[in-house]
């Protein structure tokens, strides 16, 4: 039953070795197993009950430094898309990378559109899901990011005999909008895309 | 007329007119008359004649014999003589011969006469011979309740005439075929339970080799078992219990293995999982049960049909299932032979290789779950596995380069390591040669990995160091040498690794180090300590804490093997740190790594006690050179954390221990010796934690008032930091709660000054207004003086109209905050019955107040209202939903200042867990409740804890409203919905996507329907 998938048994990366937020954004101030034991004076005004106010309830003055939206946000988002051939994320197969991920800031100073580029790996060169695949990743990045972003979805050059095909189809605006009309590549999307956990379930994952 | 009647013409008229009771008790008062001998028992069967033979009507015949069964069965013993009893037998099996009206009857009047006297053998067989031959198959008999007295008689033969009945099959070649078809076609299951279990009697103890397949069809036939009970079923048979009966027959003769394994392994294709789980469950027993050399001709078949379900999961339970099923076998032929083991572990070694040739893939995890359970499963096992795979592995790994692979096989081999490790905890002493032979390769590689090998590799060395670990706990496995290495290595790993985040090995590696310390605990404390004692120096440079190193070693307490070396080494240091001048920093960073011990550590214990040495050793001295003896200023960290490690060892002593402790504290610690020296108001800390642990028989009433007045005093007085005034407050509540004797309250507060009436009387300051609600609170929850409380509780909600409303506001949720203090370990009141109390009497007060209350007044109601919410079960409130949810939206429209956000959170929630729970009474909310969540999320006047929280109310919206009331909403929520896609924070960004998400799938149920 396994025979006619097009790679029944492909190479599976290791949770821990995923790429995590937890890794590339060096922590300021750590914390401190001992923390939890310093006294605590539960405050009259909000009822949280912490030695620092700032640290658990937030208050509108320390809340709002900005953080952009990064490629290991991006990647976030695409990396737990599941395959629809295998039981596993995108990001576990390596299907999708971090570093294939690129956002380019506006072009011009007058411009707010930046874009964000995503080169997809298929598991084998002849892997007739590819175009799914594609699909899958880009309805996520147009439902999920704001609107200032264009996004291009493609194969990453020399990995797939139909690469050529796939990025006309995935880069034709009209094409998408077509394929999404199709009712069983519409399930077939909306199965893979039924996975999202978001930024910190996959650290709990690779702590698990 | 009717008094000439007899009695099987009154049972008969009974009977007829389905009066079962009376009809019984017309049987009970025959046989009590012959009982009394007025009845002659050839009398009795005299009067049945005319009825028992009653040529037209079969329910007459029928029901004379129930008759005849009811007097029976009323029968006390001796009652009737031996031949009386033969009489009777043969009377009702010679009426089978020609009439089968009345079976049932006839087999439970049967059972009767066998309980009044046990048969001899030929009667017992002649009974049995007789049913077989007149009602066989018994299917013909379409009552339920007639076969199952029938099941009911044959199933007491076979269970207490056991040589007659195999008497019966050994002299008879013929009969086996009629006793097994007899059953054919059953379907009830209540007689299959019993049916079942009567034919394990055949099954296992006659010699049935010959009726082999034809026995095992019969019962095979109802493989798989479908029944599902019906509901309110008063028979109580489970689908559950016919399944076990039915499997113990399976595995019940080795002789059904030809016909067991083939079909059974057929229907391991089925694409039913519950089907294959039951397959799964009745190979096992088989495997169990059936004799080990005809298992032997099946164990290549069955290792080829298993492995699919380990290699190419299903489902997880079916996997851990064929797993079970695999070490069985391995178990079985461990204790049978060299020949089968090895002919059915061949096979499975060489495909185990070879996927190890691939590692890591998803099959070579499969591989290594396998050699798991074939390790774990028997010495014997074990060793062969080990011999067989072990050499392959390591050539693998030497001859390969690559990191990847290199990890696949070591978690592989951590899976043989793990098998013997769970191997050797259930044979202590079993052999472990053949993984010792490899103990010196595995940890040079696995030391090399974490020493050598690049940081990013977080896969590998995380692999090495389980690998370590699990090397170590396997008993009698590693030399010394081999033992210290592998602990130094850890040891080195906590101590010297600085990556945080991602990639963090240390965490792992000090809960590794604490596995080491149960397994191996000297060669911690010899190397592990010392080399955690070299890098806590005396004297710390500036305010530079080891604060890694001491929290590593605090966590090694976690193992009761080695607490007593860590928090010895601990005091020791903290001693010396303190002699040397060392900051305050390092000094409570010492006390925090002990208290951690204390709190989440494994200290020694006497009946489930913690040690009360440990309070003379560590709490007594720690409370005189941090509380006591202080001349100068104390650190109020310190004092605080003093106080709580005494609370830890104190709170659960004896009222001797406690008593003389504090009676010599007494002292030092009363109010008045304190008041002189100034020094009172430093020691609240330690006081809250010292009479948080005492039991209340320990402290004096007098001191209880003396010290209630002292806290007063502080409370009131203005300008003292706020800390200081939390735990002051903290400090009367539990007063208040645990000492303060209830018949006598209101005096005791009048005195020390705490008569709330009085303490809020013409607009009082803030102090007074918190010291009345830590007075309420201690009241509330200890439950004891109830129209007291009412009292208080009803001054303070008058308090929300007049002019410190804000304030008081504030303060309602502090009357539920959870507070660690006031707990049953701490011998406190704790009324079960205080939310309820509370909520009964505050949220009617508190609605009715917001529906007429001036836009001025509102917020302070809002606020009171949430802050009480915030700490309610939501089973609680959720019977009130309907009052609640206008105030709680009118929440949602307050601004921006902080403790709006704290209501605004609050209000979420209840909306979070209404949406999951009562859906349906918000639904002629949801215009204003969309509305006002979307309003929460935008950037200007909401926290991000607030934007994140509506998103995930709003999320739940289209899932939990009806479709219909939500889809006029899905447009203007997805496009609003585009902002917060952008919004600054990345955790509300997250939500944004999922809560997009859930509305655009909105669509596709509706496309689908047209």
């Amino acid at each position: 039953m396994e025979a006619d998938k097009d790679n029944a048994n492909p190479t599976i990366i290791n949770p821990s070795d995923l790429p995590s937020r937890r890794r590339s954004a060096p922590t300021a101030k750590r914390a401190g197993l001992f923390d939890a034991l310093a006294p605590a004076y539960p405050s009259l005004v909000d009822g949280s009950s912490s030695p620092e106010p700032s640290s658990s309830e937030a208050s509108l003055s320390s809340d709002e430094e900005p953080e952009e939206i990064d490629e290991q946000e991006v990647y976030d988002l695409i990396s737990t898309i599941s395959d629809p051939e295998h039981p596993l994320s995108l990001g576990s197969l390596g299907v999708v990378k971090l570093e294939d991920i690129a956002i380019l800031p506006p072009t011009s100073p007058r411009s707010r559109i930046s874009t964000v580029t995503v080169l997809v790996t298929p598991t084998t060169s002849a892997c007739s899901l590819t175009t799914v695949i594609g699909l899958g990743v880009k309805v996520r990045l147009v439902n999920a990011l704001p609107p200032r972003f264009r996004i291009d979805v493609r194969i990453k050059p020399g990995t797939s005999g139909t690469a050529g095909e796939v990025n006309k189809q995935l880069g034709d605006k009209e094409r998408v909008a077509a394929a999404m009309e199709n009712k069983s590549l519409l399930n077939v999307v909306n199965n893979m895309l039924a996975t999202y956990q978001g930024q910190g379930a996959l650290a709990q994952q690779a702590a698990a | 007329m009717v008094i000439d009647m007899s009695d099987i013409q009154l049972y008969l008229l009974e009977a007829d007119s389905s009066n079962k009771t009376e009809a019984q008790g017309i049987a009970t008062r025959t046989a009590s008359r012959l009982q009394q001998k007025t009845l002659k028992l050839i009398d009795l069967v005299t009067s049945l004649e005319p009825h028992i033979n009653d040529k037209d009507n079969g329910s007459i015949r029928a029901n004379s014999v129930a008759y005849l069964a009811d007097v029976i069965a009323a029968l006390p013993l001796k009652v009737l003589s031996v031949q009386e009893r033969r009489l009777l037998c043969d009377f009702i099996l010679g009426r089978l011969e020609g009439d089968t009206e009345g079976v049932g009857a006839s087999a439970r009047a049967l059972v009767a006469l066998e309980g009044l006297g046990k048969w001899d053998t030929p009667t017992a067989q002649k009974v049995l011979r007789a049913f077989l031959d007149n009602t066989h198959p018994l299917r013909q008999f379409k009552l339920q309740t007639e076969r199952y007295a029938v099941v009911q008689l044959i199933d007491l033969l076979v269970a207490k005439h056991r040589d007659a009945m195999r008497k019966l099959h050994n002299d008879d070649h013929e009969f086996m075929a009629g006793f097994i078809s007899y059953w054919e076609g059953e379907k009830d299951p209540r007689n299959l339970m019993i049916i079942f279990s009567l034919l394990q009697v055949p099954m296992t103890e006659w010699d049935v080799h010959a009726d082999a397949q034809d026995l095992f069809d019969s019962v095979f036939n109802y493989f798989p078992i479908t029944f599902k009970p019906p509901p309110d079923d008063p028979y109580g048979i489970t689908s559950q219990d016919l399944k076990n009966r039915l499997r113990d027959c399976i595995a019940a003769n080795s002789d059904f293995a030809p016909y067991a394994f083939p079909q059974l392994l057929d229907k391991l294709d089925s694409t039913s999982m519950n089907t294959k789980r039951d397959v799964l469950q009745a190979l096992q027993a088989c495997i169990t049960d059936y004799e080990a050399k005809t298992i032997n001709l099946y164990s290549v078949t069955l290792w080829d049909a298993l492995k699919f379900e380990i290699l190419n999961v299903q489902e997880e339970d079916l996997a851990e299932e064929a797993l079970t099923s695999l070490a069985l076998l391995a178990a079985k032929f461990s204790n049978f032979g060299e020949g089968p083991l090895n002919a059915y572990l061949r096979p499975v070694i060489k495909e185990c290789n070879e996927h190890l040739e691939d590692a890591p893939t998803k099959q070579s995890e499969a591989a290594g779950r396998i050699l798991h359970a074939l390790v774990s499963s028997a010495p014997q096992a074990a060793d062969k596995v080990s011999k067989g795979i072990l050499p392959v592995l390591f050539a693998l790994y030497n001859g390969s380069e690559s990191i990847t692979r290199r990890r696949g096989l070591l978690e592989a081999f951590n899976q043989i390591t793990g098998g013997f490790e769970k191997m050797t905890g259930e044979i202590p002493g079993a052999d472990c040669k053949a993984l010792q032979a490899f103990a010196d390769d595995a940890l040079a590689a696995m030391v090399r990995a974490l020493v050598s090998a690049p940081k990013a590799e977080v896969s590998f060395r995380m692999a090495s160091l389980t690998g370590l670990a699990q090397l170590v706990s396997v008993p009698g496995l590693l030399s010394d040498k081999q033992i210290n290495q592998a602990v130094d290595t850890v040891t080195n790993l906590v101590l010297h690794e600085q990556l945080q985040g991602h990639g963090d090995i240390r965490t792992p590696a000090i809960k590794a180090l604490s596995s080491m310390a149960l397994n191996v605990p000297q060669a911690v404390r010899d190397r592990s300590v010392p080399a955690f004692m070299v890098e806590l120096p005396d004297v710390s440079e500036g305010d530079v804490v080891p604060s890694t190193v001491l929290e590593a070693f605090a966590q090694l307490a976690a193992e009761g093997q080695i607490f007593d070396t860590v928090v010895l080494r601990l005091k020791n240091k903290l001693r010396s740190v303190r002699h040397q001048g060392a900051s305050l920093a390092y000094q409570r960073a010492l006390l925090f790594a002990m208290l951690y011990a204390f709190t989440f550590g494994s200290p020694a214990r006497d009946d489930g006690v913690i040690r009360s040495a440990y309070y003379a050793d560590y709490a007594d001295p720690l409370t005189i050179d941090f509380v006591k003896d202080v001349s100068s200023e104390t650190d109020p960290v310190a004092v605080d954390v003093v106080g709580r490690i005494a609370n830890i060892i104190l709170r659960p002593q004896s009222v001797h221990l406690q008593s003389t402790v504090y009676h010599k504290a007494r002292e030092w610690l009363s109010p008045a010796n304190a008041d002189e020296s100034g020094a009172s108001q430093h020691t609240t800390p330690f006081l809250l934690y010292f009479y948080a642990a005492m039991r209340p028989e320990i402290v004096e009433a007098a001191d209880v008032v003396s010290m209630l007045k002292a806290q007063t005093v502080s409370a009131l007085s203005a300008g003292a930091s706020s800390q200081a005034v939390v735990t002051t407050l903290r400090l009367v509540s539990l007063l208040v709660n645990k000492f303060a004797n209830p018949k006598t309250m209101q005096a005791t507060l009048a005195e020390a000054g705490l008569d709330v009436e009085i303490l809020t009387h013409d607009s009082p300051p803030a102090e007074a207004i918190q010291a009345a609600f830590a007075v309420t609170k201690g009241l509330l929850i200890q439950g004891k003086s109830g129209s007291l409380t009412t009292r208080y509780l009803q001054t303070l909600l008058d308090l929300l109209s007049g002019p410190n409303s804000t304030t008081t506001a504030q303060n309602f949720t502090t009357l539920l905050a959870p507070d660690e203090i006031l707990s049953k370990e701490n011998h406190c009141l704790i009324s079960g019955l205080s939310q309820q109390k509370l909520f009964n009497q505050a949220i009617p007060t508190l609605t009715t107040a917001i529906r007429t209350a001036t836009p001025a007044q509102k917020p302070a109601y809002l606020t009171a209202l949430t802050g009480l919410l915030r700490h309610l079960p939501y089973t609680l409130l959720s019977p009130s939903l309907t009052l609640l949810t206008p105030p709680l939206l009118q929440t949602l429209d307050l601004t921006s200042t902080t403790p709006d956000q704290a209501a605004k959170a609050s209000a979420l929630i209840i909306f979070e867990s209404a949406l999951m729970h009562d859906a349906p009474i918000l639904t002629e909310h949801t215009s204003s409740l969309v509305t006002r969540l979307l309003n929460s999320t935008s950037t200007s006047a909401n926290g991000a804890g607030v934007r994140a929280k509506a998103l995930q109310c709003l999320a739940l919206v289209p899932r939990q409203l009806k479709r219909e009331a939500v889809v006029p909403f899905r447009r203007e929520v997805v496009r609003r919905l585009l902002a917060c896609l952008d919004d600054g924070k990345r955790s509300v960004r997250g939500e944004a996507v999922r809560c997009r998400t859930a509305w655009l799938g909105l669509d596709e149920g509706g496309e689908e329907e047209d």
